[in-house]
């Protein structure tokens, strides 16, 4: 069941990553420009995106949060008595981003759909990058955590 | 809900900094035992209760105590608050971000 859930953590993680990609991309270094592939992925329009991707990372997060409960009890123990503590320090940090990219949230819909977007450009360009980081941060830690056996540790 | 739109803000400052001080104080109004599946308000004695997570308890501090702030921001007038939050609202969690890394250094 544990794993089961993991891949399906993961497949919303993905969603999740493209989407806010996209987004942060456009937002950042915005083109009309189409004539690539490149460009092609940074000339989305970043609004419509928003709620999509608040969906996605609480989705993303509430189930993380479940599997974490598993990880605390089968994986940290482990991970402590094979004092492999740089995971588990990773690991830590990881949940304290998701944490502050939860609460940063309401603030980025707010300068994305609410009454901010259109004004403040560099806090929708800043926040939105904000929100981009937490999201690669978590899921390349969660594969660093998942895969801590091919990594020789 | 419009009425509330203005509030988000205060509301992602506040959340990031109170979650960093109940992490860092271990200020947590709950815990939850995995290994018994059950939430407590106070620390089990016994080795078989297993380790507690405090973590979904700095999450409801958080929560509550930005609510709480953005409610008082609420009073302060807007001219003051445009000022101010569009600049906090990205420094404040990268200040936080930091400091979390920062306390984290015991692991590495």
């Amino acid at each position: 069941m544990a794993t089961f859930l993991l891949i399906v953590h993961g497949l919303l993680a993905v969603a999740l990553l493209g989407a806010v990609s996209h987004q942060a991309l456009s937002v950042c270094w915005p083109t009309t420009n189409k004539a690539s592939a490149w460009a092609r992925f940074r000339a989305v329009p970043a609004a419509p995106y928003t709620n999509m991707i608040i969906l996605l990372y609480v989705l993303t997060a509430v189930l993380g949060g479940y599997i974490y409960t598993i990880y605390r009890v089968d994986v940290r123990t482990l991970l402590e008595e094979l004092s492999i503590r740089s995971i588990v320090g990773l690991f830590e940090i990881k949940e304290h981003v998701i944490a502050v990219g939860l609460g940063l949230l309401p603030a980025y819909w707010y300068y994305l759909r609410g009454p901010g977007a259109g004004q403040h450009a560099v806090t929708r360009k800043i926040v939105t990058a904000l929100v981009a980081f937490t999201v690669w941060f978590g899921f390349i830690v969660g594969h660093v955590v998942n895969n801590t056996k091919g990594f020789g540790l | 809900m419009k009425r509330l739109e203005p509030l988000f803000p205060a509301f992602s400052i506040a959340f990031g900094v109170i979650y960093i001080v109940c992490m860092n104080f271990n200020i947590a109004l709950f815990m939850y035992y995995p290994v018994l599946g059950e939430w407590h308000t106070s620390r089990l004695e016994g080795a078989d209760v297993g380790p507690p997570m405090f973590y979904f308890g700095w999450l409801f501090y958080a929560l509550v105590g930005a609510v709480a702030f953005a409610a008082v921001t609420a009073a302060i007038p807007r001219s003051v608050t445009n000022k101010i939050w569009p600049t906090a609202v990205w420094l404040v969690p990268v200040v936080v971000l930091v400091v979390s890394a920062y306390l984290m250094r015991i692991w590495f």
